[in-house]
């Protein structure tokens, strides 16, 4: 696989079950969609190394996919902190929700926000990874 | 003559034609002659005495100087004897003839007196050819009648008829002719103008008769009288309107007259109304005298006795009693009596009136009876009315407040009502006075709590209305009942409602997180058994993971479905504008990441619509997706071209929705079951068997209609219309 055949640098996996960060992992990697991929098992995980690495530039992810059911803090509750953070995060990340959720005012909900911008359901798959924007 | 006697007499009964006895004045004249010498009369003294009485005593005077001893007449006692003799018997004659003078005076004065008094002239006409000249006699009294003055008038048969109304001159001439010709007589009205002024009409009624001569019977003259009848006319005419009038009344009046005589048990009279009134006319009361008490009904027989026993007192009576009519109804009649006793204090006679009074009767018990009736009707009433004066006291209270509020009316009334309204309902009275006064004709709906008597809260809900205004009333009428159970019941069932939409609401979320953790595992396996597909090239482990892949997938749409049903059937719908082809985007787009998707079935779609069509978006969806799943699930592969094709047209009137692909179709035996729940057509079936069931469901929320057809071979085609509400 050619090094630039990469869509993306880093990408960010926020999500609580296991599996589906590595099957994330694997089909990103396998797909040369990431070069690197970062799995995170929280929302609050996921804004602490953000807000860590806010000054970090080559740190922070170029594109994040959010999983939305998640115990303690959700996928939008995460998107209420996220608005709070720099414009030097906001700016560098591409949000991507990732869901299971068929609900139509989750999907409603998601597409309205400013820093979302793709609803994906699960699972991700190679053809679903060809939606997905393009840098 | 001796000259005494003739001058006596000349002196005295000149002009005279007093029929003196010639006998006596032989007598006289020869005593006189007798006598020697004759002095001049001492009657020279008396000039002109006319009358008779005064002849008389002038004559008995000069007698008795012919007897005195210085009487110029000398003679012996014996001349003087006869000459006293002969003035006797003068004097004799002489009263004779006053007293037949005075009498013929009297019948004359009795005469005239009795024609003025009876307004009755006489006449008399000569009988001659030629009547117009001819002078006729006409008494005083025909004058007057006549208007005329006998001193200015030429009295003939001509001046007559000429006073004489033009229209009865002839006739008048006839009754004349005819009285001179045939009848000798005649008696005739007729009408005279006095005085020949047209406009002084009297009436006279004219009596004659013709005189003839004896001998020879010629008509000598007619004689007549003419009496003036216009004041009896008058009074004749006015009698006879006057009766007319009152028969007319006694003829037509509804009430009917009667009276009867009680000693001879006769019916004197009773007015032809008897016939409207008791259906019986005059003559079979006349015939039979009890009829009338046998009409009277047998309850009022006893009332109808009473009256009768009441005038036998002397009392004027008044009864009401019903009587059958002859024609079957029961009629009500007010009897007005007035007795009459005789001296020994016996009723002879009766005189009454019977007026029908069954109208009034009927409406008075009418009126009775819807009084009782609202009485009634008050009274049992679940609903009090009460009246409220301005100090907010009450003035009046049904008898149904004891059943509502335990109060008795009587220590009800007169109390305030501020001491019976719930603390915490006193701004609802201030409230509801605010806007009586304010808006007097509108009613006001109201619900306050209450203190009954036992000391409980009473919810009372009613209408209050303003009737200030009204003397009658002056104050406020609520009336109102107990709500206390009603409101209860209410406030139970907003609290169980309440309750309901929580659990339903939780249900919801439940539903929504068990799909969700039911799903999502799904989905991760799916993702890994398609990424081990991608890592191996072991087909026998790549049809191992196929056949796991399709197994999961029906998992995974069997949850969307009953999550899908638990949406339908628990949420509202929520109607807003409706984009097709948005939404038929989205379909097509999340279709693609299925099994489902993958298959090579061409989806047709042709949008008609202009926004104006509203309904439930979720529900559309639900409709569509499955229709649509359907068609590429169940496509034809031996078609070289399968589709499905979406056609809707939408607007202000609601939506068709159109699904028709050219699958494989369903077998009409099958036709009935489809829409079935959990109803699948075959084993291969890969759906849930809740899709069509679930699209049926979903129309019927939305109050719409679902039709198809379907053949074998042919495909299958879905009308949907959906209504714009």
């Amino acid at each position: 696989m050619d090094s630039n055949s990469f869509n993306y640098e880093k990408v960010m996996v926020v999500d609580d079950a296991e599996i589906d960060r590595f099957l994330a992992k694997k089909v990103l990697t396998k797909h040369a969609f990431a070069r690197e991929v970062l799995p995170v098992d929280s929302a609050v995980n996921a804004l602490g190394y953000l807000s860590e690495n806010q000054e970090n530039k080559d740190a922070l992810p170029d594109l994040i996919f959010l999983d939305i059911n998640m115990p303690r803090m959700n996928g939008f509750d995460f998107l209420e902190e996220y608005k709070k953070l720099p414009e030097s995060v906001k700016k560098k990340c591409i949000i991507v929700m990732l869901s299971s959720s068929l609900l139509p005012e989750d999907r409603e909900l998601a597409m309205n926000n400013p820093y979302v911008c793709q609803f994906l359901n699960k699972p991700l798959t190679a053809d679903k990874l060809k939606e997905v924007v393009n840098p | 003559m001796n000259a005494l006697l003739e001058d006596l007499l000349n002196k005295h009964l000149a002009g005279s034609d007093l029929p003196l006895d010639p006998g006596l004045l032989n007598e006289l004249n020869a005593l006189l002659d007798a006598a020697t010498s004759v002095k001049p009369g001492p009657s020279e003294q008396a000039e002109g005495p006319r009358t008779l009485d005064e002849l008389y005593h002038t004559l008995w005077e000069a007698l008795n100087i012919l007897g005195d001893e210085a009487s110029p007449v000398a003679g012996n006692g014996d001349i003087q004897g006869a000459i006293l003799d002969a003035a006797d018997k003068l004097n004799k004659a002489c009263r004779n003839i006053v007293l037949s003078e005075q009498k013929t005076l009297r019948e004359t004065v009795h005469l005239k007196t009795i024609q003025s008094v009876a307004k009755a002239g006489s006449w008399d006409v000569p009988a001659t050819r030629d009547l117009s000249d001819v002078q006729n006699y006409w008494s005083d009294e025909l004058f007057h009648l006549l208007g005329i003055d006998p001193a200015t008038t030429k009295i003939t048969y001509e001046q007559y008829i000429e006073l004489v109304h033009p229209d009865d001159r002839e006739f008048m001439k006839e009754e004349v002719n005819k009285a001179y010709m045939e009848t000798g007589r005649y008696d005739v009205e007729y009408r005279i103008m006095r005085a020949g002024d047209a406009n002084q009409q009297r009436i006279v009624r004219e009596i004659a008769e013709v005189v003839k001569d004896k001998l020879t019977g010629e008509p000598v003259s007619l004689i007549g009288v003419t009496i003036d009848i216009t004041d009896i006319k008058l009074a004749e005419r006015a009698i006879v309107d006057a009766n007319i009038e009152l028969r007319t009344l006694f003829n037509t009046m509804n009430e009917v007259f009667f009276s009867v005589d009680l000693e001879h048990n006769n019916l004197l009279q009773i007015s032809p109304a008897c016939t409207r009134v008791y259906g019986y006319g005059p003559e079979e009361f006349a015939k039979d005298p009890f009829l009338w008490f046998s009409l009277v009904v047998d309850e009022d027989k006893k009332a109808a006795h009473e009256s009768n026993v009441r005038l036998s007192m002397g009392e004027i009576t008044q009864v009401e009693y019903r009587i059958r009519h002859k024609d079957g109804r029961i009629r009500w009649l007010l009897i007005r009596m007035w007795p009459t006793l005789n001296v020994s204090g016996k009723l002879i006679r009766i005189d009454g009136i019977a007026s029908d009074v069954t109208e009034r009767k009927e409406a008075e018990s009418a009126l009775a009876n819807s009084e009782l009736k609202l009485r009634t009707l008050l009274e049992n009433s679940n609903d009090a009315i009460v009246i409220i004066n301005k100090d907010l006291e009450y003035t009046f209270a049904t008898e149904s407040i004891g059943r509502i509020i335990g109060y008795a009316m009587e220590e009800f009334v007169g109390t305030s009502v501020l001491n019976y309204i719930h603390p915490d309902d006193k701004g609802v009275i201030s409230h509801s006075l605010f806007s009586l006064t304010n808006k007097p004709d509108a009613p006001l709906p109201f619900e306050v709590r209450f203190r009954a008597k036992d000391g409980s809260w009473v919810w009372l809900e009613g209408v209050a209305t303003n009737h200030l205004g009204e003397a009658v009333i002056d104050g406020y009428i609520a009336n109102f009942r107990d709500v206390t159970d009603e409101i209860r019941y209410r406030k139970e069932l907003e609290d169980a409602n309440d309750k309901l939409k929580r659990t339903n609401a939780e249900l919801d979320r439940f539903v929504y997180s068990v799909s969700h953790d039911l799903r999502a595992p799904l989905g991760s396996i799916l993702g890994l058994i398609d990424f081990t597909a991608t890592e191996t090239a072991d087909d026998d482990l790549i049809q191992s993971l196929s056949m796991m892949k399709s197994s999961i997938e029906k998992l995974d749409v069997f949850i969307l479905d009953i999550l899908d049903y638990s949406r339908n059937a628990r949420l509202e719908v929520k109607r807003t504008p409706v984009n097709f082809s948005a939404l038929l985007t989205d379909i097509r787009n999340s279709l693609k990441f299925t099994s489902t998707g993958n298959s090579h079935v061409e989806i047709r779609i042709n949008i008609e619509e202009d926004g104006a069509f509203c309904s439930d978006k979720s529900r559309i969806l639900i409709i569509l997706s499955n229709l649509i799943a359907n068609s590429l699930r169940y496509y034809d592969p031996a078609r070289p071209d399968p589709y499905v094709e979406v056609t809707v047209v939408a607007g202000a009137d609601g939506a068709l929705i159109n699904v028709k692909d050219n699958g494989i179709g369903i077998h009409k035996d099958y036709h009935p079951y489809i829409f079935n729940m959990f109803y699948r057509v075959s084993e291969k079936s890969k759906g849930s068997g809740l899709g069509l069931y679930l699209v049926k469901e979903t129309v019927e929320k939305l109050s719409g209609d679902i039709q198809f057809t379907s053949t074998p071979g042919v495909g299958t085609e879905f009308k949907i219309f959906l209504p714009n509400p």
